[in-house]
């Protein structure tokens, strides 16, 4: 199978950190049976059915780094593949779901800018899914991936540039 | 008389071997102090600088061509190049960005 990821469970819905425009996170879990190291996945829900996707192993969750730093396991795409149908899990709850992520930084990458990460992620998601359900959006100097449902946003451009500024304010302040 | 050229013999051996052991450490000092983390920094490659430059095409695109000064644990520096796009605003990916940038054998999933 080409996007045969790892089996991953459904946690819970956490709500401790809502705010205006964050509704609640859902938590996914899956164990590599390579590394025997668990990942944590987490799609943030927010206001206009917009989900933010983040991973991070569980034994760097208590670090301010935990999405900057990398585990050297050698099996990046397994574990992306893995969040990718967690993605897939996601949309199938809600159809009408659009989704964004960031590359975060590692030690050799200035913050925000074209990241590595975001270079491997853009590229694999552009070759996994496809313009039939989503447009793809980037943003480079923020490292932005934004994938909008056809089917729900109707003013597209402007459902971006919202993402795009709270993004923005989020990380530059 | 034999007894004691034994034993000098055996203490002449002992402090060879004391300082043949204590050259190596010194050398396996000198090496660990060569390839000891310069200023807290424990990866290889540590960039030292980077340089970005605009870059307007033909056709009008703006680029940031991103120079990176790294130095490398021999002493030598690298001078890795990439590129991306200078536009601060969010860019809709073409089909021919995609057909571009995707990995040929991927089939699309959805």
């Amino acid at each position: 199978m080409m996007y045969e990821g790892y089996p991953f469970i459904f946690q819970m819905n956490d709500r401790s950190c809502s705010d205006n425009l964050l509704e609640y996170t859902m938590q996914y879990r899956f164990r590599s049976t390579k590394s025997k190291h668990t990942y944590i996945v987490r799609v943030e829900r927010y206001v206009d059915h917009t989900y933010c996707v983040k991973f991070f192993d569980k034994a760097n969750m208590s670090s301010d780094n935990k999405f900057s730093l990398r585990s050297s396991t050698f099996e990046p795409r397994t574990i992306v593949y893995t969040v990718l149908n967690i993605m897939f899990d996601v949309l199938q709850r809600d159809p009408d779901a659009s989704f964004f992520f960031i590359g975060a930084e590692d030690e050799k990458d200035l913050p925000g800018k074209a990241t590595r990460r975001f270079r491997f992620y853009s590229n694999l998601v552009l070759s996994a899914i496809s313009d039939k359900v989503f447009e793809h959006f980037r943003t480079d100097h923020l490292s932005l991936y934004v994938l909008v449902n056809k089917s729900y946003v109707k003013d597209m451009a402007d459902y971006v540039r919202k993402i795009n500024d709270y993004v923005e304010q989020a990380m530059f302040g | 008389m034999k007894k004691k050229q034994r034993e000098a013999a055996e203490f002449k051996k002992k402090k060879l071997l004391l300082q043949k052991r204590q050259h190596t450490m010194y050398f396996v000092c000198q090496i660990m102090l060569n390839f000891a983390p310069r200023k807290g920094l424990s990866y290889m490659g540590r960039v030292v600088n980077v340089k970005e430059q605009v870059i307007t095409t033909n056709s009008g695109m703006k680029f940031i061509r991103r120079t990176k000064t790294v130095e490398m644990p021999n002493g030598r520096y690298r001078y890795p190049v990439d590129y991306y796009d200078a536009s601060p605003e969010p860019v809709r990916i073409t089909q021919e960005e995609r057909e571009r940038r995707r990995i040929p054998i991927y089939e699309p999933v959805i």
